[in-house]
Formats: structure tokens, sequence, C-alpha cells
């Protein structure tokens, strides 16, 4: 073999490589299907569509949950990890808690990464307002406000973030005193409430507004205590002029009422776009729901009679026909059961009568298997006819927060402060006047009067995953949340409807144990206490 | 690179072949003489096992620049050996007409004639051919015909010929026979495919077992995965069963040695594949790399080790053709039995008691279920076994192949077909494949290689098919499975798993799977010992589904009034995919013999890109369920998702052998790999290895043992690996862009940041090193091998999980460290008692696997309530729990003894308070076991008996913990499967029973704890098969060449403690959600014309 054929052999086999060709850009690859943080930023409609993203954390349908921990409603199955802490024995092991806290900081981290990026925008775009910038801006000042709201009273003290971190940064963290975050919180939503609007139309319905802040605040100033910056925030929302009760209690709730002047912050949805299956989960059986949730008899006890006395109180209370003669919010918030073979209950949306007696062969009988009521009480708030066809995908919105709480909201602020005036009864008096119900007298005192303003919160704000917050903050759970749950009177089939045949519901399914030395917090997941060592748990866990 | 291989070109020498043969030696053996001719020629020699090499010859031979001619025909004279020259090998037989003289004269009865051939019918050359028990013999001749004359009453010949199966033969009168030699799979001499390449086992410095494409073929399974089972040690197959057309196969080679996935990399006529579809029919040989000597030239993609399959080509000669055809019945392995009707109720009612309700189950209501005389009033507690389970579903294969060719042109057409139908009703899976695979000649140095490989895979079931197991065991017990009016019965939890296997009902899924495969191959011999090979392989994967929702209603039977469960809006879903893999592959090799230094070089350049793009579209509310088109939907309903993603990869490798008279042999290998999976400045990686071997038994001192241990091979290796498994584009800060929220009912498109962002990704590495032998005794009929590895990954891709105030899904980053220490041992023992063959493997290995490092965090739980755990210092997954003591006694709660659940009464779980703090939380958790099998054995036998042969597998683990979760544990607690052995519980006159005290809906007996951890050994009876051959003499009359019947099964019998609990070995653990073991019988014919 010559060395020059050699060559030529060498030389073909290379030229062979070199003409088929590497491919030249093999492993240069980018992502198709999201965008780039290097080239984002550079317009308005970048900011609009990032501060979008924001709304996606606003907690829905899912907050008439809370109430499941709360005396006036339990969970229905009794296989749901919820039982678990209804039953006390949860732990910082329970998926549940890792979930709250882990989506509290994701908004918060959104929020801080909107912040500290946005302005970028106004560099790329010098024409652009600033004005709107703040705007968007506060939205998400608002979202991180809110969810820091939201973590200390379910956790305590937590740390308090307000820029990214990074993986080295977070380990470093220590929890923070709440009355530091409340101090935040009360700065931010202040602040935020002049950058803005008092109201959006058209395809901005929905947005935080000026309101929102200021009601949100009050919340939270309530949370902490500070009545007085409660009492101012609320005021300043009456103030406003802007919102009213609406008219119809039970519309408030229904896709008719959807935006109406009552309504300050609310989860927005559209059936197949942005759906939820809240009719599935929680509407009785004989309208094809799966009940999710049980609604107490304490609950239903607490609506008083149409004389504004409570039912012990009022002789005209009859225990043969007991849902008769009521506050009419108790036919807007549960579905009325039979009673009796004369008593029937009400009408669903369907015909058929909602009957959850033993024996009574309905869908809706108590406790033939996991997915029937316990109690024999049924939710109707936000359980509406439209969705009958189509459970699973729902649209109507879920409301966060109302004019009708910050009324309430004002009224026990100004209690608590001392500061009991005319104003005090006036905000009361609408909520309750708004359902015709009798006016509370002004010559009542303080503490009788907290009293009422506790009670009207329970029923105007029930199966609103308000009563969870409120028995945590007014320190009353240990009172009213251990031991069996009880459920409806009623006379079974095919008796006479007597007071001696009357028989009493209680489901010891799920006997409740809570721990005023641990339970008005929950604990820190214990994943997160491995990763940051600096958090310290809280008592008793 | 191009400089790389011109650096080689330049370097080569040119080969000589010499011509003549020089040495002098004094009485030497035979053998070095062998030695001495094999050095100086391209020559090897050939001989039976009649021919001693270490015979002693004497006097002096001295060759000066003899011809070799000369040289052989002066050895004939002075030995009692014929040597001559046949084709490429030297033959040395024993000289039949010294040895004539030595027969018994007056014995000579008859002359035999005939013709020996390989399994493919070409002729043998140079086959002993001797009568048994004589020392009568002779060689075939270069057509393979022989003739012997032979005496005794009965003779028997023996044919044996290196590299074939020894053959013995009776003469029974026949004057003509024809033999076919099968080949000898064991022999030393076997070729290996490793990567890119082949090496004789002889010169192997690294870890590899073969399993022969026969032995797969053999096993009558669902797929090529289980077939592997339990034929090569290191090799890990567990089967955790598999519903047609989907199989949970973990496959995994030396054990866990990432987080993330362990498949090794299949590799399949050079080009990746997966490892189900390939049909078992068509698998010439499968290599199973395990090492990094045998791994490194995979780089990136070889941590995991390596599966390299080639496939059956043509042969030259005359058309063949093969038919394989087999049916499976297929049965659940291990059927659960429930407690007595009457024993569960009283356990229940004991259960609800104890909870602080009333007995559930009156006195009168308790006779009635045991009457059973209303079963649609008092169903028994649980059918679901014999209701659900179809019995025998059949599964069956069929296979056609033809081959043959010319010198010019050969091919090998192969069609497959496969069925199974499920252990469900209304749920089955078809496969059907062609392969065609040709070999051209174009000219004496150009060989052209084109295959193409088609495939669709059908598969249609009803939905959520993992809900039927689950249910069946769960949450659905006292349920009518149909009424007589057809309506079904459900569970108080809403539950009917019958029902669940119905599509009017659940809805169903077709699902399609294409696969087209074009591998074109050219292989140029530049110069003697210069091959450039080029090949690109082109695979395309296209998957379409569509998968309907129906609406339907289940009303209460009693009373039709009234629904109780429905689903009044119908969807469909459509889903489409394609995935796009381009190969191309260049290598260069060059192979150099000079005297006794044999050297050889690869050099390679390779390049893989994919694409993979899909798209799925869903519409709401259709007009009946009968329509499956997406535009007849609600037109405001619909949603439309896709993506596109894409990698690739360019490679640089190469392989250096060097050995010296075969004794000692070095190899190196090496890859540079570079991914578009990092960012460009990290991108390459380099992975070497480095191996040795030294043949003792080549070694002069050696010889008085050579008769005895005929090889004896010591192995070391050491090399890096690394392992591709890390996510697209995680360098990119990228945001997400969905849409996130409506407004007035109108959906916004939104924007924001969802997972961290990690710059320094790099590959993980795996350093390994391997410590091996070979040895083989008592004439190569006793082979043994066993491997000692250390196998540590570092840089462990891993999603470590970020705090969660960091408020971001967590990305991979490599954290941590992994060791895998080792050890694997397989026996193998052929041999024959008259006409009975017998051949017995047994393959065992262990593995400890440790974390080492999980970068400063940790530990890492998982699983149902944190049963799972990754702690450095332990087992990757150790199973996590409490320890128990017993069941609390009355004294133990008076003494304030803590417990875990608020309402602890005497008979439950005692939990121990380890860390002794007065209570009992997640602190007191511990380790209660591994999920990682100890001991994994397996023993083939086969036998053979005139047309009979037998196969039999048991395999086994020796050391396992298997934790039993949900209704098995939960006994009665709930609404699920409660098993026979859940009769013996706690009450306060049985305070020794088996379960704690029963107690209705609650779970604090139940979490996960050491005392539900149980052996979960086995032995399992994995294989049996008896089949028969129809005698040659039948055969020929009807023109076929060989017809083999046979019937067999898999999964027969199993000993394990596991089989007092209802449960499978192999299945996986948790509350059912999967698709259970089967065990098959099969029957089945093989025909070839």
């Amino acid at each position: 073999m010559k060395l020059s054929n050699l060559l030529k052999k060498t030389l073909l086999v290379t030229l062979f490589i070199s003409l088929s060709g590497c491919e030249a850009d093999l492993l240069d690859t980018y992502p198709k299907n999201e965008l780039s943080n290097a080239n984002f930023w550079v317009s308005e409609k970048d900011a609009v569509s990032a501060v979008n993203a924001m709304y996606a954390f606003l907690p829905g349908y899912s907050e008439v949950e809370w109430d499941r921990f709360s005396d006036i409603a339990t969970t229905n199955s009794p296989a749901a990890e919820t039982i678990q802490i209804e039953m006390g024995e949860h732990n910082s092991s329970t998926a549940r808690f890792t979930s709250n806290w882990n989506e509290g900081y994701s908004a918060i981290r959104a929020a801080n990464y909107f912040i500290e990026n946005v302005d970028k925008v106004l560099e790329a775009e010098p024409s652009l307002e600033e004005e709107a910038i703040k705007r968007y801006k506060a939205e998400a000042r608002f979202i991180r406000a809110f969810f820091y709201v939201r973590l200390v009273m379910l956790f305590g003290d937590v740390p308090l973030i307000t820029q990214i971190l990074d993986e080295a940064e977070a380990r470093d963290q220590t929890r923070t005193p709440q009355e530091q975050i409340w101090n935040f919180v009360d700065a931010e939503l202040t602040e935020i409430a002049n950058h803005l609007p008092n109201a959006y139309t058209g395809e901005d319905l929905g947005r935080i507004t000026k309101g929102a802040a200021l009601a949100m605040n009050a919340r939270a100033m309530l949370y902490a205590e500070r009545w007085s910056e409660a009492a101012e925030a609320a005021k300043a929302v009456i103030d406003m002029n802007e919102y009213s009760l609406y008219p119809n209690y039970g519309d408030l709730f229904s896709y008719d009422g959807q935006n109406n002047s009552e309504i300050i912050l609310d989860r927005q949805y559209a059936p197949a776009v942005s759906s939820h299956n809240f009719f599935e989960q929680s509407a009785p059986v004989s309208l094809g729901g799966d009940v999710g949730i049980s609604p107490t008899r304490n609950l239903a006890d607490s609506f008083e009679t149409v004389n504004g006395l409570s039912i012990s109180e009022d002789p005209a209370f009859d225990p043969l026909n007991p849902y008769a003669g009521r506050d009419p919010r108790l036919d807007h918030t549960l579905f009325i059961p039979t009673f009796s073979d004369d008593v029937p209950g009400e009408t669903l949306f369907n015909g058929r009568i909602y009957d959850p007696r033993p024996g009574s062969g309905t869908g809706d009988e108590v406790e033939v298997d996991f997915f029937r009521t316990k109690t024999g009480f049924s939710m109707d708030k936000y359980i509406n006819e439209e969705d009958m066809i189509d459970p699973g995908n729902g649209g109507v919105n879920f409301i966060l927060i109302r004019y009708a709480d910050v009324l309430l909201m004002y009224v026990e602020a100004k209690i608590e402060a001392g500061q009991i005036d005319n104003s005090v009864y006036e905000a009361i008096n609408k909520v309750r006047g708004r359902v015709n119900m009798p006016s509370v007298q002004s010559e009542l005192g303080g503490t009788e009067l907290l009293e009422i303003v506790r009670q009207e919160r329970m029923v105007e704000l029930a199966l609103e995953g308000l009563r969870f917050f409120d028995l945590r903050r007014w320190r009353t759970a240990e009172e009213v949340m251990n031991g069996a749950i009880g459920g409806m009177d009623y006379i079974p089939v095919g008796e006479a409807t007597e007071l001696s045949n009357i028989s009493t519901l209680l489901y010891s399914g799920t006997l409740r144990s809570f721990d005023s030395g641990r339970d008005y917090l929950f604990p820190i997941p214990q994943q997160e206490m491995l990763l940051v060592p600096g958090l310290e748990q809280n008592p008793g866990y | 690179m191009y400089k790389l291989l011109l650096t080689i070109f330049f370097n080569l020498p040119f080969i000589i072949s010499p011509q003549e043969i020089s040495f002098t030696v004094n009485n030497p053996n035979l053998q070095e003489i062998i030695s001495e001719i094999e050095s100086q020629t391209d020559l090897k020699f050939a001989y039976g096992n009649d021919v001693n090499p270490t015979t002693k010859l004497v006097g002096r031979f001295s060759f000066e620049k003899e011809n070799l001619d000369e040289v052989l025909k002066q050895l004939s004279r002075r030995t009692p050996y014929n040597i001559s020259i046949i084709g490429n090998n030297i033959a040395i037989s024993v000289d039949s007409a010294s040895k004539k003289s030595e027969i018994e004269k007056s014995e000579i009865q008859f002359l035999v004639v005939g013709n020996v051939t390989d399994a493919n019918g070409l002729p043998l050359p140079s086959v002993t051919v001797q009568e048994e028990g004589t020392s009568n013999g002779v060689l075939t001749d270069f057509d393979g015909n022989f003739s012997i004359e032979v005496g005794s009453d009965e003779p028997v010949l023996v044919f044996t010929y290196i590299g074939m199966q020894t053959l013995r033969k009776t003469v029974e009168g026949n004057t003509t026979m024809n033999i076919q030699m099968q080949e000898d799979k064991q022999a030393l001499d076997e070729i290996v495919v490793v990567g890119y390449g082949t090496q004789k086992k002889v010169s192997m410095t690294s870890a590899v077992s073969t399993i022969s494409g026969d032995d797969v073929a053999e096993r009558p399974t669902r797929n090529l995965s289980s077939s592997l089972q339990g034929l090569a040690p290191g090799l890990t197959v567990v089967d955790k069963g598999g519903a047609p057309g989907s199989a949970n196969i973990a496959v995994n080679i030396r054990g866990v040695t990432t987080l993330g996935g362990n498949n090794p990399l299949v590799i399949v006529d050079g080009i990746e594949q997966n490892l189900n579809d390939v049909d078992p029919n068509n698998i010439e040989s499968i290599s199973v790399l395990k090492d990094a000597a045998s791994t490194a030239i995979y780089g990136s993609r070889g941590a995991n080790g390596v599966i390299v399959i080639t496939t059956k080509r043509g042969l030259e000669g005359d058309l063949k053709i093969r038919y394989n055809s087999s049916i499976n019945f297929q049965n659940l392995v291990t059927v659960p039995e429930h407690l007595e009707t009457e024993k569960y109720l009283r356990l229940q009612n004991i259960a609800y008691e104890n909870r602080g309700s009333d007995a559930l189950y009156s006195e009168e209501q308790i006779q009635s279920y045991i009457s059973g005389e209303d079963r649609l009033l008092y169903p028994e507690p649980n059918t679901w076994y014999d209701v659900v389970i179809r019995e025998n579903a059949p599964m069956q294969r069929h296979m056609l192949s033809i081959s043959g060719g010319t010198e010019i042109l050969r091919s090998n057409l192969l069609m497959n077909y496969f069925d199974q139908q499920g252990l469900y009703p209304n749920q089955d899976s078809q496969r059907y494949g062609i392969r065609m695979n040709n070999d051209l000649k174009l000219t004496e140095s150009l060989n052209l290689k084109a295959d193409i490989n088609l495939s669709r895979k059908n598969h249609s079931s009803f939905n959520n098919q993992e809900n039927v197991y689950h249910r069946m065991i769960h949450s659905s017990q006292f349920t009518v499975p149909r009424f007589p009016d057809g309506t079904y019965g459900l569970s108080r939890q809403g539950h009917n798993p019958l029902a669940w296997t119905d599509p009017a009902i659940v809805g169903s899924t077709e699902a399609t799977a294409d696969a087209a495969l074009i591998n074109l191959e050219g292989s140029w011999q530049v110069l003697d010992g210069l091959t450039f090979r080029t090949q690109y392989g082109i695979d395309v994967n296209k998957f379409s589904s569509l998968t309907n929702i129906p609406t339907y209603e289940i009303r209460d039977y009693f009373n039709p009034d009234l629904v109780k469960k429905r689903n009044n809006v119908n969807s469909l879903t459509e889903n489409r995919s394609e995935n796009l893999q381009k190969t191309w592959n260049n290598t260069l090799t060059y192979e150099l013999e000079i005297n006794s230094h044999a050297l050889g070089v690869l050099a390679g350049y390779s390049e893989i890109s994919n694409d993979f793009k899909n798209l799925s579209a869903n519409g709401r509310d259709f007009y009946n369920d009968d329509l499956l088109d997406l535009s007849l939907g609600d037109p405001l309903n619909r949603y439309v998702a896709s993506s596109y993603t894409d990698w690739g990869l360019r490679s640089f490798f190469g392989r250096l052998n060097y050995s010296f008279m075969e004794r000692y042999i070095f190899e190196f290998n090496m890859r540079n790999d570079g991914s578009s999976r990092f960012p460009e400045d990290s991108r390459y990686t380099f992975f070497p290895s480095f191996a040795g071997a030294w043949r003792i038994s080549e070694e002069k001192y050696w010889e008085p043992l050579k008769s005895t241990i005929n090889e004896f091979k010591l192995r070391g290796s050491w090399g890096e690996t690394g392992n591709q498994n890390v996510g697209l584009y995680t360098y990119f800060e990228n945001l997400n862009i969905a849409n996130y929220y409506v407004f007035n009912g109108i959906p916004v498109t939104g924007v924001r940041q969802t997972n961290f962002t990690t710059n320094d990704l790099t590959w993980e590495t795996t350093t390994q090193t391997n410590i091996g032998l070979d040895m083989a005794m008592f004439n190569n009929k006793f082979l043994v091998t066993f491997d000692w590895y250390n196998k540590v990954t570092e840089g462990i891709l891993l999603n470590l999980p970020l705090p969660g105030i960091v408020g971001l899904n967590p990305s991979a980053s490599n954290a941590g460290s992994v060791e895998n220490k080792g050890w694997e041992l397989q026996l193998n023992y052929r041999n024959f008692i008259d006409e009975l063959s017998y051949n017995v493997t047994f393959n065992i290995s262990d593995v400890n696997n440790e974390i080492l490092d999980l970068a400063g965090t940790g530990p890492f739980f998982s699983g149902q309530d944190d049963r799972l755990i990754r702690k450095v210092g332990e087992e990757i997954d150790a199973l996590w729990g409490f320890r128990t003591d017993g069941y609390y006694t009355p004294e133990d709660l008076e003494s304030g003894y803590p417990t875990l659940a608020g309402d602890a009464q005497p008979g439950d779980l005692k939990y121990v308070d380890l860390n002794g703090d007065g209570t009992i939380n997640a602190d007191d958790k511990t380790i209660i076991g591994s999920t990682i099998p100890n001991y994994t054995y397996s023993a083939n036998i086969e036998l053979g008996w005139r047309g009979f042969d037998f196969l039999m597998q048991l395999q086994g683990v020796g050391k396992q913990d298997m934790s039993i979760n949900g209704a098995f544990i939960e006994a009665g607690s709930w609404e699920g499967f409660t098993p026979e052995i859940a009769g013996d519980y706690w009450t306060p006159d049985n305070t020794d029973a088996l379960f704690p005290r029963p107690q209705k809906q609650t779970n604090k007996n139940s979490w996960p704890a050491d005392r539900w951890v149980v052996d979960g050994s086995y032995l399992r009876l994995k294989n049996l098969q008896l089949g028969y051959s129809l005698p040659k003499e039948f055969l020929e009359k009807i023109n076929v060449e060989r017809l083999r019947i046979f019937i067999g099964g898999t999964n027969l019998y199993t000993i394990s403690n596991l089989t007092d609990w209802g449960i499978d070995a192999e299945s996986p653990t948790g509350r059912g959600d999967f698709y259970p073991t089967t065990k098959n019988y099969t029957v089945g014919i093989n025909i070839e014309l």
C-alpha cells in the first residue's frame, strides 16, 4: 500500500464527515413555551401580564373549608385529612400546613419579584406614566400584604420577606415578631390605597381597588387588636361612598349578584376558562353533589327568630316547626331539612324535597354513605341552579371581602375601642335591616353589644371562611370545638309531629378536640423547620 | 476532532503477513509450538477435546525461515497428530491412520458416512468425529463430510468442535448421518458485543454479561424487559405487573445510583431505543455492560449501565422460514382470602363500639348476611376478585421470519404480532411489527447495511385503570356488583370496581403508537485491519390517543328515582405527539497483530438530536357520546395545549486496547460529551476509563493446573461515567406564560417566574471501580465469573427542597453523593449423562447503597405520611416510621406512657417514645427498613433428552423489607378488604394478637411503623417450560426442518411470608394503585422450514 493511496483514503473519510455536515446549532437549544426574563419588562403589556399572574394566588371557593375547623361546620368525609385537624391529631407533617405555608410565600415571592422588576418597563418605555406603574405595583403589594395577614393568622410570627431571596439567604431567616408584620401590613395597605382607583370598569372589573386595600387593613388591624386603626380603616371604606349593601341577600352569592355594589374584593371565575367545581363538591346528593361540608346544628340554631330573639328566648319559636319564622338568612345559608312528615323541607332546584331524615330513602338521607350530610344540614350559599347541569364547571365568583363585613368590623372595632356612638348602631342595623331583622337598640352596653356583633358576624358571614379566623382572634374556640357534633332535630318517618317523637342527631364519628395551649396556631411545617434552622416551632408541636 | 483522526492515520504501521517461520525449542509441549506459530502468523489453532496441548514432544524442533506448510508437515510427522491448514485455522486432529491400527480389528461392523453443518447449514470442516469409548476417530473434510468405520454393537458417535456444543449420537443402524451442531455460547473464544464494536471474550477486561437471543426468545413474556429477569447477575428486573399496552417493570444495573431515573441506556444495533420496542424473537445477542470500563465509551449516558442488543441478520444460504407462536393464559398470582363474613361483621361491630358508636349490625342482620338468601340486600363483604378479575385472560404471540441470501445480498425479514387481553374486562392491546435487516456487499471492501423497523401498538382501555385494583381493596365493601336489571351497586363511599371498568361509565381511551426506524450503515475496509464505519439512524415515534368521558347515571336499584352518581357533560380529549431522534455515528477502527502483540484502536464521532412535539385538545358537551369530532363540542368550552422541546448531544470517543500473548491485556476508553442541557461554557465533559486483565492461566507456571482450571483471569477497571438526567433549559431564567386569571369573565394572559433557576448545573459523575475474576474448569464445563464493584455517584442531580419562604418550585442542582458497593457471582455448569444434557446457571448479586452526602441538607421525606426518607448515612428511600412495642396495656396508660392519639386504649399499637421526651411525635420516628432488595438470585436449569427440552428458572430475593400499607393493615377500620389473618385481633382475652384492637374510622394504628414492615424475601418458580422436538425422520417426510411444541408457565409457585397477607412479593407497596402481577400458562409451537 502506497502512502499516497492511504492519504487519498484518509482525505476521503475526512471529506465525508465534513460534507455530511455537523449540525452547527445542535447544542444551542432554547425553550419555546416560556418567556425569558432577559427580554421581558419592555412594555406596559409586560407589566400588565405580570401583575395579572398575581391574581391567581387569590384564594377562592376553598375558603369555605376554613369553617370546617370552626363550630359552624365539619368535614363530611371521615377519611379527609382535615378531620385530623378537627380531632386535634394533626402534627407538623400534616400536608395542609405545608401547602398553606408554601402558597403564602409563593405569592409573596411573586409579588416581590414583580416589585423589583417592573420599573424596568419605565426605562424601556419612558412615555409610560409613572402612575400606571404605581397602580400595578400597588396591586402586587396588596397580594403580598394579603398573604402576610393570612400567614400571621395561621402561624403567628413568620419571616417577613420583602425582596426575592436566594437559597442561602432563605436559610438564614428567622421568625419576625407579628407586631412588626402588622406594622408592615398597616403601612403598606395605607399607602397603596392612595395608588389604587376607587373602581374599575369593563375588562378591568375585579382588580384590586382602594376599598379592597382599606378593608383588608381593617381586617388585619382587627386581628392585631389595633382597634382604632381598624375602625379608621373601616370608616375610610364607608366614607368612600362607593359601596352599599346589595338589597337581596340570597342573590349576593349567585350569578345575578356578581360584581354588585357590596363586593369589595372577590376571586373571579368563569365557566370553562377559569372554573371551579364547588357545586359538585358541596351540593346535596339529590342535586348531584358530594356534600363536602356539613354545617352544624350550632350554626342552624344561631339564626334568630324574626323577632330578633334567640330560639331559646322567643316563646313564638315552635320546636315542631323549627325553621319557620326565622332570620331569612337561614334559608339562604342552608337547605332547610324536612322536620317531619307534616313539615317538609326546602324544595330543591330539581323539584325534590330536601329530606335528610334517616329512613327517608332520599339521596340526602343522613350518613348512609360517606357523601351524605352528617348533621342533616347542607350548604345552600353559592349553590346555584345554573351549575346543576355541569357541576364541575362552575363560574360564580367567590367573595373575599364585602361591605357587610366592613360594617361589622367597624362596629366591632369601635366597641373594642370603647367608642360606641351612633355610627355603630347605624352600621349594624344596616346589616340587619337588609334582611328585615329588628334593629339593635341603642341602650345596650359594650359587652352585650360585642356579643351581638359577634353573633351577627356568625350568621351574616356563615360559611364564607371567616368564622374560623374569628374564633381564633376571639380565643373562644375551646369553648365550642370539643366533642361530638350536633345535628338536626327531626321526627322519624311515619311518626306523628309531636314533641315526644323528636329525635336529635349527634354525629360522633368526628370527636373534636381543641387544645387551647396549642391549637390557636398551626405548626411550622416539619420540612421548613429542617431547611431553615433559625425557625422555632410553635408551642405544643 | 479531524485532527485526532488524522493523527491516528499517519501513525499506522503497515502489516506484513510473515510467510516463514523461525523458532527453536527443546523437548517442548504442543502448546509452546502452537503459541510460537500463532505469534508469527495470522492463523489460529483449532482442536478438539482429544488433543492434549500439554503433550510432551521429544527432541529439538528447530526452524529457520521455513515455509509454514513445511513446518506443519514436519510437525505432523513428529507428533501423534495430523496438523494442517484449513481456512484461517490450523487444525490439529488425532492422526486417524496411526490410531486405526489400535482399533480391535475383529469388531469392525460397518461404515458410517455423513455430513456436519452448523446451525445455519454451512459445512463444518475439521470436526472431530469419534466413536465413544474408543480412540477411533476422524476429522470432517472441507465440505463437512466424514466417513468412519465403527465397531461395537450400538456405537455412539461424539462430535466435537471448538466453539460448538459437543454432540452425541447413537448410530442405531443408520449408515448415513446428517449432523447439525449448535454453537456453544459459553465457549471462551466467544465474541462479545461491546460499545461500538466487538471483543473476544478471552481478551475482555471489563464486567460484561451476555445473554443469547435464544434464551430470551424462549420466554413467553409480554415484553423484553420481563424476559431479561434473572438472566444476568447485576441486572435487576422487578416486574411489578402491567396492564395491556403498558408495563411497570423496573430495570436497573448495579443498584440505584441516582435519585432520579435509573434506567440503563439501551442501544440496539448502534441506535438508542426503548427496550420494549425490540421483539425478543429477533435478538442475536444482548450484552449488559456494567462497569466503567465498558460503559465509559457511552460517557454521559453510561452511569446506569448499558444494554447493547444486536438483532438477527440474514445468513448466506437457502431461504429459511421460521414460525413461532404461543398462547398464554394470564391469571392473578395472588388472590387474598377475605375474613369470613360472620367474623368480619362481628369485628365491625366491635370496631364501631370501640369508637363509642352503637354496633352497626344487629344479630338478625348478621344472620341474613350469613344465610345469603338475599344477596341484593345483604351482599358479601368483598367479591371483587371473582367479579372483576378475568380468569385465563389470553395473550398471544406470533412471529414469522424469512431469511437467507447470497454472497452479495443477505436479508432477514421478521414480522410479529402480539395481542394481550387484560385481567380486567374492556382492556386489550396489540403490537404489530415488521423488521427487515439487509446486508449488501458492494465490493470486497465496501459493505452496506440497511435496516427498517416499523411497528404499531394499539391500546384500548377504560379510563383510570389504576383505580380499579385500588378500589377492589379499598372503600368498596358490601356492594352489589350488578343488580339483576344491570344497575351497578355503589359502596358507602360511592365505589364499584366493576363499574369502574365499564367504558359506558368511566369512558375509554384508544391509543396508537407508531414507530419507524431507519438505520443505514456503511463500512469501508480502508486497509487490512483499518475499517471506517458510518451509521445514520432516524427514529420517529408518533403517539396519538383519544379519551372520551361519557355521560352516565347510576340510579338506586331500590329507589330508581334517586340518581346516586352521574356525569351530565361528556368530553373528549385528543393527544398527539411526535418524537424524532437522529443519530449519526462514525467510527474508525484499526486492528494490528505483530508477533505476540495485538493492538486495537477505535476513534469515533457521534451526534444525536432529539425533537419532541405535543399537541392536545379538549372539548366538552357533545350532542351524544358517540361523536368523536372535537369541533362538535361546545364552542365556548375548548382548550388546546402544545409543547415543543429539543436536545442535542455531540460526542468524541475512543478506545485503545493492547494485549500481549493474550495474557496481559490493557484497555483505555474515553468519551467527550457536549450537551445542550448545559450552558455554553460548561457544556463538555470528559469521561475516561482504564482496565486491565491478566490471564494467569496462560502463564507457564499454571501448566500443572491447566487441565483442571483451564482459564483463570483477573480483571480490574476504573472509570467515570455520567448521567444526563437533567431537565431541559434549566439554565434559562424563564417566565411561565399562561391564562392565569379572568376579569369580568374575560381570560387574561399572566406571566410569572415559577421555577428556581440554577446556572451551574453539570453532569452527575459516577466513578466506578471493578475487580473481577473469570474461571473455567473441567474442560470448560464449569464457568465462574465474579465481580466486586464500588460505584460512587457525585453531583447527583437533585431537586433539593427549597425552603418554602423562597417561594419557587425547586429545580435540580448537583448536590449529594451516593455509593453502591456490591458483588455478582455467576456459576455455570454444563455436561451430559448419556443422552441427557444439562446446563445449570446460578446467579447471585448483592448491592449496598448509602447516601454519602446531601450537600448539607436533608433529610428529605416522600411518600404518604412521610414513609420514605433520604438521609446521609442511610440507604436511598429507607423506610421511616415509628418503632412499636406490642400493644398498650392498661398499666402503660395508667402510668402515663405517652400516646400518639388522644384516645389511645389498651390494645392499640404502642409507639415507642424513642427520644424519651414524654410525647410521641415526628421526632420519635426512625429507620424501620429498606426498600432495596438484597441477595437477588436466580437459578436456570436446562435439560435436554432426545427430543425433549426442559427449562426451569427459579428466582428470588434473599432479604427484602415489605412495607404494608392500606386496607391490609387497616383491618376493618375503614371500608377496605380485610384479610383472613385480621381475624386475630386484640381483645382483652386475646392480648397476644396479630392485629391491634379494632376501631372504626381511625388511623391511629396504621401509621408507618415497624409493626407493618414484614419479611418480603421470596423464592419463586419464575419460568417452567417443557418442549418436544419431533424426530427428524418424521419431519423429513413432511419437509419440515424443525417442529417443536411446548408448554410452560411463569410465576407458577412462590414461597414467601407475604402469601399469608395475600400480597405478591413483586407487587409495588402502597394502596393498590397498580395493575396486579400475573401468572401465565403457555402453549406454543416453533416451526422451521
